[in-house]
C-alpha cells in the first residue's frame, strides 16, 4: 500500500476533525433540545390544569322552563344544521331556519345562559355562563369545568386547528388539546376579560372587555389599549385591511400600521368616533360597523375611512346586537333573535315563539284567580301567561318597567315598581299611585293589603306607606321603625310585620310596637328581605343571614345550624302550607313544614339565583336570573326522598 | 370755586384716589366671592381651607396646578364668583369644579353654547362651573368662574392649572405667582402648600425666591434642577411668589426640540371630514438664548415719560405708575434729559422743551403729577403723537419713550390696528423714537402695547396689580441703554417646516431669548435650523442641527404651545383687521383641542352627565344620569361584563337603569363607563363609581362599667368597620351621643352624661353603626342606674 504523502495526511486530518467537531455539534445539538424540550414541558406542565368532566344525563321529564331564546350570542353550523346559542338554551336548526331541537339544562346542557360556541375535532363546543365548557357529539353533551380555577363566563372560543381556545371572563385564556387542558400566560400573566379571539394567518387577536387588544405572534406579542391609541379598552372587533389593523372599539375605530405593531411608534390613529360600536366586520367593499343598540352602518373601502362616509344601513330595534361572519353571511344576533344581512336588508332567520318570555330575569311571579300567570320583569314589564302556558299580552310603559312585586287580591292587582305602584281590574285596567298621591318615593318594593281594611299598605324607600289613593300616610324611622328603607310587608291576625333594612317591625293599631334586630334578638343580620306567614307563625328570610322563624311567643329561631346563612333574595318567598320554598342565591330551599325538614333544589333550576317564587294546586313556579322553572308538586314529594339531586351525579376529576 | 381750589380739590382726589383703594369687583386672585350675598371677598361668609400650588418650570415652560377649597359659613347655598389673575402670559389649560366627592372637569366650548348650557343648568340646580376670559383681545389675564351652588356649611374645591413661556432677560428668568389680592382685601389660607421644581437643559444658577411670607424649605439644588417645598398654617396671602434664576450661558446659543407623534382626533374635529384626518406631522421649537456681552452705552439718555392718568388707571394701577416714575426719573443722571406727559382724554406735557435731569427738575415733576388731576378716558393715540412731538425736540441721540398706562383706548380712535400704524407712520418719518412700554394691571391691552413697540427696536413688559414693579421698571432701564437684536428671523435648509410663529412677543435684547415654534412634514435627520438678527453693528447667526423625529413624544407640550401661537397669531390678525369666520372657526378648534380659552371660547365644568356616586345594594340597583338636553343616548358598561343602554325619564329628566350585580360580585368601589351620543351624534365617555355595600359594619361594644350613679358620664368604647360613617349611642329618654375617633385610644369614644335626676333602675343602652348604605349593626347592654 502506498504510503500517503503529507497532503493527503493533512485532508485526512481535516475530514476526521470537521467529522469530529459534526459529531459534537449534533450531540450538544441534541442535548440543547432534550433540555428545551424539558425545560418547555415543565412550563407546560405547570400551566395544566386539572379539569372536571362530566357526562350528562336528562333531568326530571315533568319539569318545563319557561324562558326567553330570543337573546342570541353565537350561531355555528355543526353536521350539516345551524347551532344558535342563546340565554335560553342551544337551539338546532335546519339551513332553512326550521327550528329541528331546543336544547336546555333539563337535556343536557349544564346551564342554559349560552355565550359561545365553535366546532372543534368534530365536535360541537359551547360556552357557558357559569357552568364551564359544554361538549356535543350530535347526541349527547358533556361538560368540562376547572376545580381550581374561577373563569366566570366562557366567552370566547376558537378553533385553531391543532387545539381549541378557550378565552373566560376571568379565568385567562385556555388550551384543549383534546386530552389536557393549559393555560396560556403571557409573560407568566394571566390574560384578562377575554370577549373575542380571532386569528388571521399567524397572528391570534385576543380581544378583551376592559384590557385592550392582545397580538400574540409565533416570535412575539404586543398589548394595545388607549395608551397605544385605542379609542376605548373594550375592544368589539379586529380586522386586517391590506397592510393595517382595524382595531373597533366600543368608542370608535382606530387604525395602525401591521408592519410596525411592537414598534415604539406603532401607535393606532382613530378614523371614527362613534359611541356603543358592538362589531366590525369587513365585507366585499366596505366595513359593516354596528352599534349596540341595533343600528348598522356602512363604510365603503374606495372613501376616506372617516365619519363622513359612514352611511346608515339597516336598524333594527334591540340591544347587545353583533354581527357574525359564518360561512361567507353575516348575522346580526342581538336581545331580539337572529337575522341575515342581505342586500342591504335585514332578513329574520326563523319563526319566533311567541311564547317566550320578554327577559329572562324573572323579579316577580303571582298567578290570579284565572289561573294566569303574571311574571314580572327585573326591567321590561309584565307577561301573563294562561293557565296552559301561552303568553296572552305583554305589558310595557315607562311606569311599568321595572318589576319589583306582584300582589294579587280581591281588590286588584297591585304591582310594585320602581316608578310608582300601578293596580289593574279584571279587565286590565290600569291606575298608577305615585308622589301626587301621598307617596314621597316612587319606588316601591313591595304592596300588601289587609283583608280587615281597605288600606294599602307600601313598603317604600322612604318609609312605610298607609292609606289609599290620594291619602297615603308614612310611617318611618321617627316613628320606630328600625329604617327607612322598607322591603316587604306580611301580617299575622292583626298585627304587621315589616321587613327593614335594619330590622323587622312589628306593628300594631298604625304603632311600631316592637323591633327585632341583631342586638336585641337571635337575628345575626338586620337586612330582613323576605316575611311569609305560614298559620302563627312568621317565617323570615334576610340577606346573607338566613332564615328565620317567629313564633307566636315572639321568640326567634333560627335555621342557620341547618342551611348556613343563605342571602334571601327580596320577597322571593312562597308558602303552600306543605312546604315553605325559600329563593337564594344558591337555589331554591324548600322546608317540609311537617317533617321541618329542609332541601335544596339546584340542578333542576335554570339559574340557581332564584328571584321570586308562586304556585297553584298543581305546579310550582320558580323564577330566575335565566328564566321559569314551572315543577309539578310532586316534584318537591319524590326531591324530599331522593334528598337533593345536587350530588346525586358524580363526574370524574383529571389532571 | 377758584381755579386754585378747583385744582386742590382734584389734586386731593388724585391722591385718595392712589392711596384708598375703591371697593369694586374687579380681578382679585384666586378670590371666591359670595355674590348671592354681596361683592366682596368676605372669609366669614366663604373662607379659604386649603390651597395647594404645584409649579413645575420645564426649560421655561411653566405648568402650574392650583387647588382651593373654599368653606361656606353661610347656612344657605350660595352662588360664587371665583376670580383668578394669571399671569399676563399665563394660558388655561385645565380647569376643575367638584360636586361633592365628583370631580368634574371643565370642557373648552363655544362661548355662546358654554353660557347657554350654563344658564339651563343653573336654572336646573346642577353644578357648573364656567370659566371664561373676558377680554383677551386685550391681552387680559383676569378669569372668572361661576360657581353654583357652594352647599351649606359645606365646602367648594376647584382647580385650575395655567401654562406660561417664561421669558429670559438678562440671562435671567422670572417666575410670579399670584397669591395676594387686589389691595384693599384679605385672603387667609388655614393651609397653604406650594410645591416648586425647575428643570433646565442649560445650567441655572442664583435661584431665588423672592417671598418674606412664604418660606420655602429648598430640597435640592443643582445646576439642572431646583426643588423646593412650603407647607404652612393660618398664611396671610399679603404677597404673590417671585422666582428668579439665572442661565449660565457662554455665548450666544441656538437650542431646538421637536415632537411628532399621532394626533388625537378630537369629537369636535370629526364635524369637519376634512379636519378628522390625523395630521402626522411634527412640531419643533427654537430657542436662541442671546449672550454677546454688550456694554453699556455712555452716551447721555433722553426719555419722555407719558404717564396715563385717566380714571381707568384709579387704585393699585395708580400706586404702580407712580412708584415706576419715582424708578424711572431716579435712574437718570443729571447729564441726561427728560420730559413728562400725562394722558387722559388730553395730553398735558410737564414743559415743552426737555429738562436736564437735575434734582429740581425731577423734584417739580413728581409735583407736576402730584398737582395733577385723575380725569376722563384714555386718549392713546393723542398721548402717544404729543410724545413725538415733545420728543422730537430732544438733542440729537437715542430719542426714548416710556408709556406706561393699561392702554385701553376709550376716546379718540379706537381701533387698535389704526392706533398702531399712526404711531409707526409718524415714528418713522420724523423723530425715529424707541417706545418702551409698562402695561399696568390685569386688564392692560399688552398686546396693543407689543405691537407699538415692536416696530421701533423697543421693548414691552407688564404687571399685574398685585405684582412687585421693581423688576419689570428694571429691565425696561437696563433695555435703554441697549440696542436690541434686529432683524430677527428663522430660517432652514429646506421647505420641510411651515406655520412658523414666534411666540417671543417682545424685541429680543442681549441677555434674553427668541423662541420660535413651527410645524415639520416629514422625518428628517440633522435638519438645521437657523436664527439671525442684528445687534448693534454685527450680525449674530446661530444654527443647530436637529433631528426631526419619526416618532418622540418627549416635550408634548409642544404641539400647544404652536397652537397658542398661532392662535394668538389669528387674533392679532383679527385685532388689527377684523373678525373672519374661518379665522374663528380656526381658533375654536385648536381651543378645543388643546384646552385653552379665548374670546371665543369658554370652559365649562358641566358635566355631560352626573352620576350621583351612590351605594348600590343588590335590591337597589338602579344608575341614574343626569346630563344636558343635548344628550340624547346614554350606555353604561358595568365592570362584570354587562352593557346597557339607560332610559329617558321625563318626568323627572333623568337617564335611568336598573342593573343586576352579579351574586358573585365582592362589596366594593367600582368603576362604570358610560358612553353618551348628543345630537349632533358626537360621542362622549365618562367613567364613574359605585360602591356595592351588602353588608352591615362589624361592631363591637366596651364598656367599663355597667353600673353607674345617676349624675355620672358613662364613657362607651366602640370599634367599627372602616366604613362606618355614623357610630353613635343612645339610652331611651336620653340625647344620643355620637362616638368618634380618638387617635389617643385607638378606639371610637363618646361619653354619656347620665342626668342627676334619672330615677335608678335597668336601663337599655343601644350603640349603633351605620355604614354609607344605611346598613345597620347594633349592639345592646343593660346598665344598672343607681342612685347618686
Amino acid at each position: 500500500m502506498k504510503a500517503l504523502n503529507n497532503k493527503q495526511k493533512i485532508i485526512i486530518l481535516i475530514v476526521l476533525l470537521f467529522t469530529l467537531i459534526l459529531v459534537e455539534f449534533i450531540h450538544i445539538h441534541n442535548r440543547t433540545s432534550a433540555a428545551l424540550l424539558t425545560a418547555k414541558t415543565n412550563l407546560s406542565e405547570q400551566n395544566i390544569i386539572k379539569y372536571h368532566k362530566q357526562d350528562s344525563s336528562p333531568l326530571n321529564q315533568n319539569i318545563s322552563f319557561l324562558n326567553s331564546t330570543q337573546e342570541i350570542s353565537s350561531i355555528t353550523l355543526f353536521q350539516g344544521n345551524y347551532f344558535v346559542a342563546s340565554k335560553g338554551g342551544l337551539t338546532k336548526y335546519s339551513p332553512t331556519g326550521q327550528q329541528l331541537k331546543h336544547y336546555t339544562s333539563l337535556t343536557g346542557l349544564s346551564e342554559n345562559d349560552l355565550t359561545s360556541l365553535t366546532t372543534w375535532a368534530g365536535k360541537l363546543f359551547i360556552g357557558t355562563r357559569t357552568q364551564g365548557l359544554l361538549v356535543f357529539d350530535g347526541e349527547k353533551f358533556s361538560s368540562y369545568s376547572w376545580p381550581n380555577l374561577k373563569t366566570e363566563a366562557i366567552s370566547a372560543l376558537l378553533n385553531d386547528n391543532s387545539r381549541l381556545l378557550i378565552g373566560t371572563f376571568a379565568g385567562g385564556l385556555l388550551e384543549f388539546d383534546g386530552e389536557k387542558f393549559s393555560e396560556i400566560k403571557i409573560d407568566g400573566n394571566r390574560l384578562k376579560a377575554i370577549t373575542s379571539l380571532s386569528h388571521n394567518q399567524q397572528r391570534l387577536f385576543i380581544q378583551t372587555f376592559d384590557n385592550g387588544l392582545w397580538v400574540i405572534e409565533p416570535t412575539k406579542h404586543n398589548h394595545f389599549t388607549i395608551n397605544q391609541g385605542l379609542p376605548s379598552n373594550r375592544v368589539v372587533g379586529v380586522t386586517q385591511l391590506d397592510n393595517n389593523l382595524l382595531v373597533a372599539t366600543d368608542f370608535g375605530l382606530s387604525i395602525a400600521n401591521l408592519d410596525q405593531l411592537g414598534n415604539s411608534q406603532s401607535l393606532f390613529q382613530t378614523l371614527i368616533t362613534v359611541p356603543t360600536v358592538s362589531s366590525l366586520v369587513k365585507s366585499q367593499n366596505s366595513l359593516i360597523i354596528t352599534q349596540d343598540n341595533g343600528q348598522i352602518w356602512q363604510l365603503p373601502l374606495t372613501t376616506d375611512l372617516n365619519n363622513k362616509y359612514l352611511k346608515p344601513l339597516v336598524k333594527t330595534d334591540s340591544n347587545n346586537a353583533h354581527l357574525i361572519e359564518l360561512e361567507n353571511k353575516l348575522w346580526l344576533a342581538s336581545n331580539k333573535g337572529l337575522w341575515q344581512l342581505a342586500t342591504n336588508k335585514l332578513e329574520a332567520f326563523s319563526q319566533t315563539n311567541k311564547d317566550n318570555l320578554s327577559s329572562n330575569i324573572i323579579s316577580a311571579l303571582a298567578i290570579d284567580n284565572l289561573g294566569q300567570l303574571w311574571v314580572g320583569h327585573f326591567r321590561n314589564g309584565i307577561d301573563i301567561y294562561s293557565p296552559l302556558g301561552h303568553k296572552i299580552t305583554h305589558l310595557e310603559n315607562d311606569y311599568l318597567r321595572e318589576i319589583n312585586h306582584i300582589d294579587i287580591t280581591p281588590k286588584g292587582i297591585f304591582v310594585a315598581t320602581s316608578q310608582g305602584l300601578v293596580s289593574f281590574d279584571s279587565k286590565l285596567h290600569s291606575q298608577r299611585l305615585t308622589k301626587s298621591d301621598g307617596l314621597l318615593s316612587h319606588n316601591i318594593s313591595s304592596s300588601y293589603t289587609l283583608p280587615s281594611s281597605d288600606n294599602l299598605l307600601l313598603a317604600t324607600t322612604k318609609g312605610l306607606a298607609i292609606g289609599k289613593a290620594g291619602k297615603f300616610s308614612l310611617l318611618t324611622a321617627i316613628q320606630g321603625l328600625p329604617s327607612n328603607n322598607t322591603y316587604s310587608i306580611s301580617s299575622i291576625e292583626n298585627t304587621i310585620y315589616v321587613a327593614t333594612l335594619t330590622g323587622l317591625a312589628q306593628i300594631s293599631n298604625g304603632k311600631v310596637i316592637r323591633t327585632y334586630k341583631d342586638a336585641n334578638s337571635s337575628l345575626n343580620s338586620n337586612w330582613i328581605t323576605a316575611l311569609q306567614p305560614v298559620n302563627n307563625y312568621l317565617f323570615i328570610g334576610t340577606y346573607g343571614g338566613g332564615v328565620y322563624q317567629l313564633m307566636p311567643n315572639g321568640q326567634l329561631r333560627s335555621f342557620v345550624p341547618e342551611i348556613g346563612r343563605l342571602a334571601v333574595n327580596l320577597n322571593a318567598i312562597f308558602s303552600d302550607n306543605k312546604y315553605l320554598y325559600i329563593g337564594t342565591l344558591t337555589g331554591l330551599w324548600v322546608y317540609e313544614l311537617a317533617t321541618q325538614h329542609w332541601n335544596q333544589v339546584k340542578l333542576e333550576l335554570p339559574s340557581s339565583n332564584v328571584l321570586s317564587i308562586t304556585g297553584n294546586n298543581n305546579y310550582l313556579y320558580i323564577g330566575t336570573t335565566n328564566g321559569i322553572a314551572k315543577m309539578p308538586k310532586d316534584f318537591f314529594n319524590q326531591h324530599n326522598q331522593t334528598e337533593s339531586t345536587l350530588e346525586s351525579t358524580q363526574g370524574q376529576i383529571y389532571e | 370755586m377758584s381755579k386754585k381750589q378747583l385744582y386742590l380739590a382734584f389734586a386731593i382726589m388724585f391722591i385718595v384716589a392712589c392711596y384708598w383703594p375703591i371697593s369694586r369687583s374687579a380681578a382679585q386672585s384666586g378670590v371666591l366671592i359670595p355674590t348671592t350675598l354681596g361683592t366682596n371677598p368676605d372669609k366669614n361668609i366663604l373662607s379659604l381651607s386649603v390651597m395647594n400650588v404645584d409649579i413645575l418650570i420645564d426649560n421655561q415652560h411653566a405648568r402650574v396646578k392650583v387647588l382651593q377649597i373654599f368653606d361656606n359659613h353661610h347656612a344657605s347655598n350660595l352662588e360664587g364668583k371665583y376670580n383668578f389673575a394669571l399671569p399676563t402670559k399665563g394660558s388655561i389649560s385645565d380647569f376643575a369644579i367638584w360636586e361633592n366627592s365628583v370631580r368634574i372637569p371643565g370642557v373648552i366650548m363655544e362661548r355662546r353654547r358654554a353660557e347657554s348650557v350654563y344658564g339651563e343648568l343653573t336654572s336646573a340646580k346642577v353644578d357648573p362651573g364656567l370659566l371664561t376670559q373676558d377680554d383677551e383681545h386685550g391681552g387680559s389675564s383676569a378669569f372668572s368662574v361661576k360657581v353654583f351652588p357652594i352647599p351649606g356649611y359645606g365646602s367648594k374645591r376647584l382647580e385650575l392649572e395655567y401654562t406660561e413661556i417664561l421669558p429670559i432677560e438678562e440671562l435671567t428668568s422670572r417666575f410670579s405667582f399670584p397669591l395676594k389680592p387686589e389691595a384693599g382685601y384679605n385672603q387667609e389660607a388655614a393651609e397653604l402648600n406650594i410645591h416648586l421644581l425647575v428643570l433646565s437643559k442649560i445650567p441655572i444658577t442664583d435661584t431665588k425666591i423672592n417671598s418674606k411670607n412664604y418660606n420655602l424649605k429648598v430640597l435640592k439644588s443643582t445646576v439642572n434642577e431646583f426643588e423646593a417645598s412650603f407647607q404652612g398654617s393660618n398664611i396671610k396671602l399679603t404677597e404673590d411668589l417671585d422666582l428668579s434664576y439665572k442661565l449660565n450661558v457662554n455665548g450666544s446659543e441656538l437650542d431646538a426640540i421637536a415632537y411628532r407623534a399621532p394626533e388625537h382626533i378630537s369629537a369636535y374635529d370629526l364635524r369637519d371630514p376634512a379636519l378628522a384626518k390625523p395630521n402626522p406631522d411634527g412640531y419643533f421649537q427654537a430657542t436662541a438664548v442671546f449672550n454677546e456681552q454688550q456694554s453699556k452705552t455712555n452716551v447721555a439718555r433722553n426719555e419722555l415719560i407719558l404717564l396715563d392718568t385717566s380714571l381707568s388707571m384709579y387704585g393699585d394701577k395708580l400706586v404702580k405708575a407712580v412708584s415706576a416714575l419715582e424708578q424711572f426719573l431716579a435712574s437718570l443722571e443729571t447729564t441726561d434729559r427728560f420730559n413728562l406727559i400725562l394722558f387722559n382724554e388730553t395730553a398735558t406735557p410737564l414743559n415743552t422743551e426737555p429738562l436736564p435731569a437735575t434734582k429740581e427738575n425731577i423734584a417739580k415733576a413728581l409735583a407736576f403729577v402730584k398737582d395733577s388731576m385723575l380725569y376722563g378716558g384714555t386718549n392713546v393715540p393723542q398721548g402717544l403723537l404729543k410724545a413725538l412731538e415733545l420728543a422730537d425736540r430732544f438733542p440729537i441721540g437715542a430719542r426714548n419713550i416710556i408709556i406706561v398706562s393699561d392702554a385701553n383706548p376709550t376716546v379718540g380712535e379706537l381701533k387698535k390696528a389704526n392706533i398702531v400704524e399712526a404711531f409707526k407712520r409718524a415714528n418713522l418719518s420724523g423723530t425715529q423714537a424707541r417706545l418702551f412700554a409698562l402695561g399696568l394691571g390685569n386688564d392692560a391691552a399688552n398686546n396693543l402695547l407689543e405691537q407699538l413697540v415692536k416696530d421701533c427696536n423697543g421693548f414691552a413688559t407688564s404687571v399685574r396689580e398685585t405684582e412687585d414693579i421693581t423688576l419689570p421698571v428694571q429691565s425696561i432701564i437696563e433695555k435703554i441703554n441697549k440696542s436690541n437684536v434686529s432683524k430677527l428671523s428663522f430660517s432652514t435648509n429646506n421647505s420641510n417646516f411651515y406655520q412658523v410663529y414666534s411666540i417671543s412677543e417682545k424685541n429680543a435684547f442681549d441677555g434674553g431669548s427668541y423662541t420660535y415654534v413651527g410645524r415639520y412634514k416629514r422625518p428628517q435627520p440633522q435638519a438645521t435650523l437657523s436664527i439671525k438678527g442684528i445687534l448693534g453693528n454685527h450680525e449674530i447667526d446661530l444654527s443647530t442641527n436637529l433631528d426631526l423625529p419619526e416618532f418622540d413624544d418627549t416635550h408634548s407640550q409642544l404641539p400647544r404651545v404652536w397652537a397658542r401661537a398661532r392662535v394668538d397669531a389669528l387674533l392679532r390678525e383679527m385685532d388689527l383687521n377684523g373678525e373672519r369666520e374661518d379665522y374663528i372657526a380656526e381658533i375654536i378648534r385648536l381651543a378645543q383641542k388643546y384646552k385653552f380659552v379665548t374670546p371665543y371660547t369658554a370652559f365649562i365644568a358641566a358635566p355631560r352627565a352626573l352620576l350621583r356616586p351612590r351605594l348600590i345594594q343588590p335590591g337597589d340597583p338602579v344608575l341614574r344620569v343626569k346630563t344636558d338636553d343635548s344628550v340624547k343616548e346614554v350606555f353604561a358598561v358595568f365592570p362584570f361584563g354587562e352593557t346597557l343602554p339607560l332610559k329617558y325619564l321625563e318626568d323627572e329628566k333623568v337617564w335611568e337603569a336598573r342593573f343586576f350585580a352579579p351574586a358573585t360580585l365582592a362589596d366594593g368601589t367600582y368603576k362604570c363607563r358610560l358612553l353618551l351620543t348628543d345630537k349632533q351624534g358626537q360621542g362622549f365617555q365618562e367613567e364613574k363609581s359605585f360602591v356595592i355595600d351588602s353588608h352591615a359594619p362589624k361592631l363591637t361594644v366596651n364598656l367599663a362599667s355597667k353600673v353607674l350613679h345617676s349624675g355620672d358620664e358613662l364613657t362607651i368604647k366602640a370599634n367599627a368597620d372602616k366604613d362606618t360613617i355614623r357610630l353613635f349611642a343612645k339610652v331611651f329618654g336620653l340625647k344620643p351621643v355620637t362616638l368618634s375617633w380618638s387617635a389617643k385610644e385607638q378606639t371610637n369614644i363618646g361619653k354619656l352624661p347620665i342626668p342627676k335626676d334619672l330615677p335608678a333602675g335597668n336601663y337599655t343602652l343601644t350603640v349603633v353603626a351605620e355604614d354609607g348604605a344605611y346598613n345597620q349593626a347594633s349592639q345592646e347592654i343593660n346598665l344598672t342606674i343607681l342612685p347618686n
